[in-house]
């Protein structure tokens, strides 16, 4: 008894002698909310030339990915002109110093070796205010040819460890090339980088062709041509650029096709005896299925990533809203509930979201809201606005813009979901229905 | 010579032939030297090797770099580059001679690719003006948040201020028929904004907090009574005076226990009494002033920037303790994320830098030398605990 009456004594005198410490160092404690939304600076010095001759493609690959992270808006490229150093070889300690000074709170440094006709970029990315590498540094090699490809890489590497989602700029995008005045355009099929270089056509202005969509894997595209008279799906192989016709439900006229996510299925509009249904083929089997069975139209499909759910735009309410129903039918649930008339839903690769095209008081919008129909925001507004694409990793969009008169072109465009920010999306010509295709590898 | 004799010599000698041959002459071990070994994961060990560079100048030897993962980039991409479309692919006709007013090449050449001579820099891809929707007006700058608080519906601008009237007029009479009818009256009263409405948007930071950042120091304990006696039964008096513990079991030890724990109380108060009166005690007391922690989170959320992060990076709340010298300048090495809620591990990691940033550069952010902070309040700031909490955009 005596022995534990004397442990508690000095227990409680040593808390006696340690509590005043204690209270004295008791935190403040606050709660920050409503951050500001500004890009972040980040300075990417030109690439370190490790061998003789390699110095154009080390400035190239340095401005590729700057203008990569820069046309995020996202981010905000500090200039060159106001660097206080820069390294000299890919090994130097980086003077985070002179960094800090300016502002830049990211920081590329990354080195080109050229031999013969092989290339190899490596980099590292630093936060600069903490000192610190953010991951580990890698690098990538591959032919001469392919460097932009080689610094869109990079681009995405960055993009990723900063913002801490997949990037989407070494990715393609599908589209329809368009030339000519309004009542008399040609139109083929054209693919792109997703920063509009490196355009090539894939089809001949001989028929006009429709609403390209990429399959999941980025090797075949599905898209509507007129060749017979009638709309009809083709499928092309990119690659050899084979394409045949797909093998519809019997019906005159068939449009509107997207891929399943797994690439083995197409659902498309089939409109027969005047009536437009949602119909499902199976690649393999040749199998067709009718999804809805409704007097009204119904088009517009796009699956969920998951392949269990379709969203789609039907005017069964009189004018053209969003349902959505199971992948084998069934009664459709209407998510739209605003006013105007919506259409072209695509759902999100991440599966968040839904796309839309919205109508409303003489005016076209691209918008996007939950899967439920809450949280509808509208993007852009414009005469027309049509066609929207979801970037890879569900934070962009792309779409087409049509200007207005005679001599009125399309062109696409970039919206980000969260910020806003619009950008156009540089082609040769006019360009319209755009599907993005998936990050390459 | 006697037998001690032979005892004593014959024992030397075989205490010298002992010695000669060094039995037992082994030197015992050294003592080892323990060293305290860290395992670190290879991620430290990567930012040691070549990662986490410290700030040194450029006279400094290069840190050793890792080497890095190497990854093959083929120019074509799976499914590879779709040929030039000059011929028929299969059975449709080859591509016509293109000729639009506006020439496009089938095969427009990349002009970055090509080697002789270096391009000139392009200039960045250019961005679209904002139309003049203002929806879709784009500006680094923060947009204005949804304000939940402001009244859904345009509400009419208040009446002019009363002007007084430079000739005295004769006041009316209530028999009079008034100038307003009693309906219109009720529609300048609907008109008016509902009474949880606002015209500016306030947030959780504007309002402050109903509950104190600190809480109040306990009172000092009342003096106990002085003993009577300097004899051994004073403390059994007294605490036979006080009111005794129902569930005591026994007096003795407990009432020794008992003074002893108030003893301990009071040892507390008093020293917590003395700490909550600095010597140089502003005029808020103890406690820091609303504006003083609004100001204070003012500052910070000037560098507190999450306009580069994911919509998961926008929904993680992360708990950031750090100390703060009396200067108000941030101690980094005492910069660390406690804990964190509503994402990954990886989101996580994302919303601790930006809060991390925030704290070091805005405490220089202008021309600001560390964060404004009452100076002879230091013990309630000196350390901080901050929720950085997006959720709420």
């Amino acid at each position: 008894m005596m022995l534990r009456f004397l442990i508690l004594l000095a227990a409680l005198a040593l808390g006696g002698a340690l509590a005043p410490q204690a209270r004295a160092q008791e935190p403040l404690r606050l709660v920050l909310d409503n951050p500001v939304l500004e890009p972040l600076p980040f300075a990417v010095p030109t690439f370190i030339v490790e061998t003789a001759g390699a110095e154009t493609l080390a400035a190239d690959i340095a401005r590729v990915v700057a203008e990569d992270l820069t046309g995020t808006g996202l981010f905000r490229q500090i200039p060159q002109s106001s660097f206080i150093s820069t390294p000299a070889t890919f090994s130097d300690p980086v003077a985070f110093a002179d960094w800090r000074a300016i502002n830049a709170q990211a920081l590329v440094v990354g080195a080109v070796t050229q031999e013969g006709g092989q290339v190899a970029v490596k980099f590292r990315v630093y936060d600069v205010f903490s000192g610190q590498e953010m991951g580990q540094g890698m690098q990538f090699a591959g032919s001469a040819d392919g460097w932009r490809r080689m610094a869109h890489k990079v681009a995405d590497e960055v993009y990723s460890r900063i913002t801490g989602e997949t990037g989407y700029f070494d990715s393609r995008v599908v589209f329809v090339a368009e030339t000519g005045p309004k009542d008399d355009r040609a139109k083929r099929l054209a693919i792109m980088d997703y920063d509009g270089a490196n355009v090539q056509y894939l089809t001949d202005s001989g028929a006009i062709v429709l609403a390209p969509r990429f399959s999941p894997q980025g090797d075949r595209v599905l898209y509507t041509s007129y060749e017979t008279g009638f709309p009809r799906i083709n499928v092309l192989e990119v690659g050899s650029l084979a394409r045949q016709q797909l093998g519809t439900a019997p019906g005159n006229m068939a449009f509107s096709p997207r891929f399943s996510r797994d690439g083995q299925q197409v659902i498309y509009s089939l409109s027969t005896d005047g009536n437009t249904d949602i119909w499902r083929t199976d690649l393999a089997t040749g199998q067709h299925a009718q999804l809805t069975r409704a007097p009204s139209i119904e088009t517009a499909p796009s699956f969920s990533p998951d392949g269990s759910r379709i969203v789609f735009e039907s005017d069964r309410s009189g004018t053209p809203q969003l349902y959505i129903m199971s992948a084998d039918g069934g009664e459709p649930r209407r998510i739209s509930s605003g006013d105007g008339r919506y259409g072209t839903p695509v759902w999100s690769p991440r599966g968040d979201y839904i796309a839309f095209t919205k109508q409303l008081g003489g005016r076209f919008h691209i918008g996007v809201m939950r899967t439920d129909g809450s949280a509808e925001r509208l993007l852009t507004a414009s005469r027309l606005d049509e066609g929207p694409t979801w970037a890879p990793n569900g934070r962009v969009i792309m779409f087409f813009r049509e200007t207005e008169g005679e001599q009125g072109t399309a062109s696409l465009y970039s919206v980000d979901i969260l910020r806003g920010t619009l950008r156009r999306v540089p082609t040769p010509s006019g360009a319209s229905d755009p599907s993005w295709g998936p990050l390459l590898r | 010579m006697s037998i001690g004799g032979y005892v004593s010599g014959t024992g030397h000698a075989l205490f010298v032939l002992w010695l000669i041959a060094g039995w037992g002459l082994e030197s015992e071990p050294l003592p080892f030297e323990f060293t305290e070994i860290s395992v670190i994961s290879a991620e430290d060990f990567a930012a040691l090797s070549g990662g986490g560079q410290p700030d040194l100048p450029p006279s400094d030897p290069p840190a050793p770099v890792a080497p890095l993962p190497f990854f093959l980039v083929p120019n074509t991409p799976a499914g590879g580059s779709p040929p030039v479309p000059t011929e028929a692919p299969q059975a449709t006709p080859p591509p016509e001679a293109e000729t639009p007013p506006q020439p496009v090449a089938p095969t427009p050449p990349p002009a970055e690719v090509v080697p002789e001579a270096p391009p000139a820099p392009e200039p960045p891809a250019p961005f679209v003006p904002p139309p003049p929707d203002p929806s879709l007006q784009t500006s680094p700058r923060p947009m204005p948040r949804p304000a939940p608080r402001v009244a859904p519906e345009v509400v009419a601008p208040p009446p002019p201020d009363a002007q007084l009237d430079e000739e005295t007029q004769e006041a009316t009479q209530e028999a009079e028929t008034p100038d307003v009818p009693a309906e219109a009256q009720e529609e300048v009263e609907d008109t008016t904004a509902p009474e949880e409405a606002t015209d500016r948007i306030v947030t959780e930071a504007d309002i402050p907090a109903s509950a104190p950042e600190t809480s109040i120091r306990p009172p000092v304990r009342p003096s106990r009574p002085a003993p009577q006696t300097g004899t051994d039964d004073a403390p059994t008096d007294t605490a036979a005076a006080e009111p005794e513990p129902d569930d005591a079991p026994d007096g003795a030890p407990d009432d020794a226990l008992g003074d002893v724990l108030d003893d301990v109380v009071g040892d507390i108060a008093d020293a917590d009494a003395a700490s909550a009166q600095p010597p140089r005690q502003g005029l808020a007391g103890g406690t820091l002033s609303a504006s003083v922690l609004d100001g204070f989170k003012g500052q910070i959320r000037e560098c507190w920037s999450l306009g580069s992060v994911s919509t998961t990076v926008l929904a993680t709340r992360v708990t950031v303790a750090f100390s703060l010298t009396e200067a108000g300048m941030v101690d980094t090495s005492s910069i660390r994320m406690i804990e964190f809620e509503g994402g990954s591990q990886a989101d996580a990691d994302i919303a601790y830098r930006a809060a991390r940033s925030a704290l070091v550069r805005c405490q220089s952010y202008g021309s600001r030398s560390g964060y404004d902070l009452p100076g002879d309040q230091y013990d309630l700031w000196r350390n901080v605990e901050i929720v950085f909490d997006p959720s709420t955009m």
